[in-house]
Order: C-alpha cells, then structure tokens, then sequence
C-alpha cells in the first residue's frame, strides 16, 4: 500500500507548485494575455451580476421610445425599434452568449478528453476505429456541418450548443491522443502499474492531468470560437430566437434600421468582439505559458 | 507523382461513404421527421394521416433505413440530389446556378486575404519585434475574434450608406462590364477574407522566422544577395508550406464564412441557397448543399496536398 501511494505521488507532484507558479510568472508578463483575462472577467462579472446592473427588463418595450441614440437620457445606450434598453439587453445577453462557450467547450473538451485517452492507451481497432471517426469529421467544413444539423433538429439555443459540442471534439480527441502515445512509454505510467493501478486510473488520474496544459489552452481558444460561431448562427436566425436578447440575435434584429440607428448594429457586435478578443488573448498566453512548444507567435 | 495521386484518391472512397451517410442522416436519422418538418413549412396545409402517409411513401421515408440509405447512394451516383419541396427544382440544378457566384466570392476573398497577409507576415518576421510586428499581432488577433458578419455590416455603414461608394448587396454582371462586378464584389470579399488574413498572416510570420534562422540563408547574405532577394526568392518560397496547408484548411472556413457573408450581402451564391432551404425546412436542399460544400472542401485538400510536390521537391510520395 505505502508504495502504491508513493508510486502515484510521483507525477502530480512534480506537475503542481513550482510548474504553476512558473507559468503564472511567464503569463503576467504578457500583457495581452492579462488583458484578455480582465476583459474576460469583467464581462463575466458584468453578465453574471445582470439582476443587479441592468437598468430595465431587457423585454420591457416603450413603444413611445424607440430608436433612442447612444447617450440619452436614462439610456446610455439607447433604445431598439420597440424600445428596449439596449444596455440592459446587451448585459442580459451575456448570459447566452458565454454560457456557450462554458457549455459547448465543457461537451467537447469532455468526449474528445476520455475518446482522446482510449484511442492513444488502448491501439489497435479501437484506435483505428476512433481516428478514422475523426478524420469524417474534418472533412467537414465545420460550419457547414453545424448549420446542416441545425436544420435538422430545429434551431435554438441548446439545439446550437449541442451541435457546436458535438462537431468540435476530434480537436481535443487527436491532441490528447498524441499525448498519450507518448506518455503512455515514460517511467511513471509503468511505475503505476507495476504499482497495481488498473488500465482506467492510468488513464484518468496519471495520463489525462499531463495533458491538462494544452486542453485548458485548446478550451479558451475554443470557447472564443463557439461564441463566435454561436453568435453567427443566431445572427442567421437558427441560435436563440427573438425576443431573448443574444448579442447576434440583436445584430441580426438590427440590420433593418441600419440606416437610422446604426448603433443597434455597431454594439452588439463590438461586444462579441470584445468577449472573442479577450478569450483570444488569454488563450495566446497561456499558450505561451503552459505550452511553449505549441507557441506560434513567441519564438 | 500519379502513384500517389491515384492512392490518394483510393483513400478517398471511405471517406466519401462516410460523407455521405452522415449527409444522408441528417435527413433520415436525425430526430424530427422530415415529413411534418416539410408541411409545417406550409402553414396552409394542416397535415391529415392519409396526407403524410402519402409523402412518405413519396420520399421512400417507409422503407428499411439501409435500403434509404442504398436509394440514396444510388442516387448520389447518377447525380441526383433530389428535388426541392420549395420551388419543385431538382437540387443539382439550383446548385449548379449557383456554383460561379460562391467560387467567384471565395477566390477573390483568398486572393484579397493573401494578398494583406503575405506581405505583412514576411515584414514582421524581417523586422521581428519591431513596432511594426507588434501591431502586425494585436491586428491580426483581433482580425480573428471579429464576427465577419459584423465587420461586413460596419463596411455596408461606412462605404454604402454613409459614403455611397459602393453598392449595398447583389452581385455584378460581367455584361455590366468588369467595374460593375468589381464594385459588388469588393466589400463581400474583404468581409469573408479579412479573417483568414489575420491567421495567415501569424503563419507566414512564424514559418518565415524558422526558416530565416537557416543556415541557406546566411550563405545567401554571405555571397552578398540583396536582401530583397533573400527574403522574397530564397526565405519565402521554403517558407511557403505551411502557409499552403493553413490555406487549405482555411479554406473551410471560407466556405462557412461565405454562408453568413453571402446572406448579408444578398449574394446569390450556394451559401445564401443554404440558408434560405433551413428557413423555408427544404431538408434535400440542406442535404445538398452540405455535401457540395464538404467536397469542394475535400478536393481543396488534396490539391494542396499535391501541390506540396509540386513546391518542395524534397518531398517523395512514392
């Protein structure tokens, strides 16, 4: 038993403290990148906190106000073609927004992670099997395919992040695959077993935590690009349906009184733009941070 | 060379099958079926049993799910898609009208997109972590987090609306002479290849830098070459590799951009005809067009693939 335990100790040691605190050291030094995590936290804050910011209900209408330009009185934002608040929509739609980053890189992250893990542990036909799964997948252009299932299950939001999850795992599947082909030969993973650790504990508790640092890397990228394309997806009118505010929803809304008030048009989109930027940011340092072979921009 | 084309199209088949069946569940096996999908789309109809039974057995929707699938196939090979529930056009067909204006967007976007970054990587890898470097990183980032769709909204405010230079939406006809489709096609194309100059540009500056750090060129600067020369005749064309396969698969991207962009602009490409079918539940011509794009994607693919051998000679396939 005491070996055992000795045995496992081994790796998460030496993954935790002083590697962290390294890259912790390596992130504060790149500006971008802590940027792109106060961006990221403010709006969090801001969307999560809406019951208490938002100036007025995002339904509410004021038939008698619409299309109020930026910097009116009691609305600093101004007013959509039925009056809403634009501000209080804007942080109310947060919620959809950043909840389909959270929930589609959360589907994602977690099939391509425990696919990724059996592929590379096990070989053989599974692997085969696997691989080739992935392969039908980026043969797809991954909008195209999203839009096609979208049109077959119906459009909404759950619907979008469903989809969005589920076309976007083989990324996570082929990394933590390769990493495990090569973890799967280092000392440690033979100590466990030697150890007595059954196949799925190596798996999960020796393999899968050295992986971590380009998951957590490929996730905030991928959350960038879900609410990018989740907001694309409502701006065409198949994500979440009026009158629940979403920040391309309310772009998509918009575009017919362009020529009156343009800034239905230029806020929501500079918002979705502030949100990818910020996860962009950060991922790029942590990138840099966590995995510096995978670095494009830093040599 | 043709050794290896030919296997790389043998490779192709299973690959293909597999296209096709998922293209073919998206119909078929998907929850939701497809017949009440189509009548609900015709809020006139109110759908009786004896109605649905009868498309159904029109769509061979009653038959095993295998034999579906071989009808479907069957099908795809003599180059029927089937026909639109819509407008009652065979899908191929309203496809095909539609082909030239979604190649016509997508080459001038990569043109456009190749041209800023091509040119902008190379600089910043020349003068790496110069200013001009720094603000080449900061644009081409937030280059990717821009929604395109935004961004062609903004250049509609700016040059349609406000400075009336160019014409809002539409395509232009060569018979209106070339300005007429320059005009139309310059505010569509940046739109669609503005996001792909951003990553293009961060690939050619990385791939420029490794090879700029080679020994060949320090020979080159060594026999005394202009540096014009070194960098754009010996670095660029070694460089040009992974600038290939990043456009390549871009090109994907392109391709799902160009659904977004070509319905903002009211282009009447196979990327608004997509759009319009999942609104108006026309399921065949979804199917169509999925499987359209994803093989223009495919064979993106293996043209880059070829085209490795064709640029570095090193590399043998055989």
């Amino acid at each position: 038993m005491v070996k055992l335990q000795a045995a496992e100790a081994i790796p998460a040691k030496d993954s935790s403290e002083s590697r962290a605190g390294r890259a912790w050291k390596q992130f504060r030094r790149n500006r971008l990148a802590v940027l792109g995590l106060g961006l990221i936290t403010m709006l969090w804050g801001v969307t999560l906190l809406a019951d208490y910011i938002a100036p007025y209900d995002p339904y509410q209408m004021d038939l008698l106000n619409p299309l109020l330009p930026v910097g009116s009185p009691g609305h600093p934002l101004g007013t959509d073609n039925f009056g809403r608040d634009v501000l209080s929509r804007i942080i109310w739609g947060g919620r959809a927004s950043l909840s389909v980053g959270i929930v589609v890189v959360g589907i994602s992250a977690s099939l391509g992670l425990v696919l990724g893990v059996i592929s590379g542990y096990y070989g053989g036909w599974i692997d085969l099997i696997l691989m080739r799964i992935t392969d039908l997948f980026f043969a797809f252009p991954f909008f195209i395919l999203a839009i096609g299932v979208i049109a077959a299950l119906g459009p909404g939001l759950r619907n979008v992040m469903l989809v969005l999850g589920l076309v976007t795992w083989p990324e996570y599947a082929r990394m933590v695959r390769a990493k495990t082909l090569a973890l799967r030969e280092e000392p440690f993973v033979e100590a466990a077993r030697a150890a007595g650790a059954g196949d799925l504990r190596i798996m999960f508790f020796h393999i899968l935590p050295n992986c971590i640092g380009p998951v957590i890397v490929m996730a905030t990228l991928g959350m960038a690009n879900a609410i990018l394309s989740a907001s694309g997806l409502s701006f065409l009118g198949m994500g979440v349906q009026p009158p629940a505010p979403e920040w391309g929803s309310m772009l998509n809304e918009a575009r017919v009184y362009m020529r009156t008030a343009p800034h239905l048009v230029i806020i929501p989109g500079l918002v979705i733009m502030l949100a990818v930027m910020g996860l962009n940011f950060l991922g790029d340092g942590l990138r840099d941070a966590l995995d510096p072979k995978m670095s494009t921009n830093r040599r | 060379m043709g050794r290896y084309i030919a296997r790389r199209l043998l490779a192709m088949i299973p690959l293909l099958l597999g296209i096709s069946f998922i293209v073919f569940s998206l119909l078929n096996i998907l929850p939701g079926d497809p017949v009440s999908i189509m009548l609900s789309s015709n809020p006139h109809i109110t759908p009786d049993a004896e109605t649905i039974a009868q498309l159904r057995a029109q769509y061979g929707l009653d038959k095993p799910l295998m034999t579906q699938y071989m009808i479907f196939l069957r099908n795809l090979f003599k180059g029927d898609l089937g026909t639109s529930v819509y407008t009652q056009q065979p899908v191929v067909t309203a496809i095909a009208e539609r082909m030239p204006a979604t190649i016509q967007l997508a080459l001038a976007a990569l043109i456009i997109s190749t041209a800023i970054a091509i040119p902008l990587g190379v600089i910043s890898a020349v003068r790496h972590y110069s200013w001009v470097d720094h603000l080449c990183l900061v644009g081409s980032l937030i280059g990717i987090s821009m929604p395109s769709f935004w961004l062609g909204l903004l250049l509609m405010l700016v040059f349609s609306l406000k400075l009336r230079w160019l014409p809002l939406s539409g395509m232009g006809y060569f018979y209106n002479g070339l300005g007429d489709v320059l005009r139309h096609l310059v505010m569509p194309a940046t739109t669609l290849g503005f996001g792909m100059a951003a990553l293009l540009a961060r690939v050619t500056r990385s791939s420029m830098l490794e090879v700029l750090g080679q020994d060949f060129i320090r020979t080159a600067r060594a026999k005394g070459l202009h540096e014009k020369m070194v960098v754009y005749r010996h670095a660029l064309r070694n460089a040009f590799i992974p600038i290939l396969t990043v456009s390549g698969m871009q090109f994907g991207y392109l391709l799902g951009g160009s659904v977004i962009i070509e319905t903002i602009f009211s282009w009447p490409g196979i990327g608004r005809l997509a759009v319009n079918a999942i609104m108006n539940r026309d399921l065949a011509v979804v199917q169509g067009t999925v499987l359209v794009f994803t093989l223009l994607f495919i064979l993106i693919n293996l043209v880059v693939d070829i085209l490795y051998a064709a640029i570095d000679p090193r590399i043998q396939y055989d």
